[in-house]
């Protein structure tokens, strides 16, 4: 009997610390910086119609399908299928009159995927389909 | 009974922190070559018409449109088809419901339409076609690329013939 306790107890402290993450603030802080700063880009223009276009192309070369593209709102919302099923969420916001900042959230399970590979992978694509002069698309700053 | 807790502990341990693989994102070794067979170049300006025309051709081939976007020149489409056929259905009994036998055969089209890079006044346009299998439960079992060249080649000889523009490859 005091075995089994023994062992529930390892299942559920497995189970919760699984995922432990640091509980230190300024780590958690400096984790979320990182995270932003790998999902985003800026690139040197007002037209979000056409970067929600090219957002829309490397989706569709990624094997998403998109469920919703909105030029206006500047949204993007797409699904991978397959045995890793991936929803990502892209918004292209202004960030001066001249300038957007485009922020990709993609997630697994319901999880945000944390890994800078990825998004570098999306970013590849999308540099792909923008126009030549948009080529040049630098890294947010979040400070 | 032990054993029962260690399985538990071990799938808890695997499950806490599931990932996806790191190469979810990358292209397919054949992207390039997919991309020159599912796309062309339209020398015209009129894009809405492109995109119309896309979409009809698409319903003709038994597509149900599911959106149309002409900002952002975008038309997804799907097709729906049972498989519950009689295999699946002995499977299913055979298992008491324990084994999930596929059941639908979705085939999901998107067409976009974007101005081209190399040429003012054309625009590319690009098919892109899915199979997926989905079993009883809704999960998808099976997803993969069409890349039959007959259906890209019937589906462009209709844009041709509706557009009355000859497009060129990519």
């Amino acid at each position: 009997m005091i075995r089994m306790r023994y062992l529930t107890i390892l299942a559920i402290t497995a189970f919760i610390g699984g995922c432990a993450t640091p509980v230190d603030p300024a780590a958690i802080k400096r984790h979320q910086i990182q995270v932003q700063e790998m999902q985003t880009r800026i690139f040197d223009t007002n037209d979000r119609r056409v970067l929600v276009r090219s957002v829309v192309a490397a989706m569709q070369d990624l094997n998403f399908i998109v469920s919703n593209a909105d030029a206006q709102q500047g949204v993007v919302t797409a699904k991978k299928f397959g045995p890793y099923p991936i929803d990502m969420t892209v918004t292209i916001q202004p960030v001066s009159n001249r300038q957007m900042l485009v922020h990709g959230i993609a997630q697994y399970k319901l999880k945000t995927i944390e890994d800078s590979a990825l998004y570098a992978q999306f970013f590849s694509s999308l540099q792909t389909f923008l126009p030549d002069h948009l080529s040049a698309g630098g890294q947010a700053r979040h400070d | 009974m032990a054993r029962c807790f260690f399985l538990v502990a071990c799938i808890a341990v695997l499950s806490g922190c599931a990932s996806i693989p790191k190469n979810a994102f990358l292209l397919h070794p054949t992207n390039q070559e997919d991309r020159k067979l599912e796309s062309r170049i339209f020398a015209t300006k009129d894009e809405r018409s492109l995109l119309n025309d896309g979409a009809v051709i698409l319903r003709n081939m038994g597509y149900t449109t599911d959106l149309v976007n002409m900002k952002v020149g975008l038309v997804t489409a799907s097709k729906h088809e049972n498989r519950s056929g009689t295999v699946s259905m002995i499977m299913s009994m055979l298992s008491a419901g324990l084994v999930s036998s596929d059941r639908e055969q979705v085939y999901r089209a998107t067409f976009t339409t974007l101005p081209a890079k190399s040429r003012d006044g054309a625009y590319v346009t690009r098919l892109t076609l899915q199979r997926m299998v989905f079993d009883s439960e809704g999960h998808a079992t099976s997803v993969e690329l069409v890349k039959d060249k007959d259906i890209y080649k019937l589906f462009y000889e209709r844009l041709e013939a509706s557009s009355f523009i000859e497009p060129d490859r990519l």
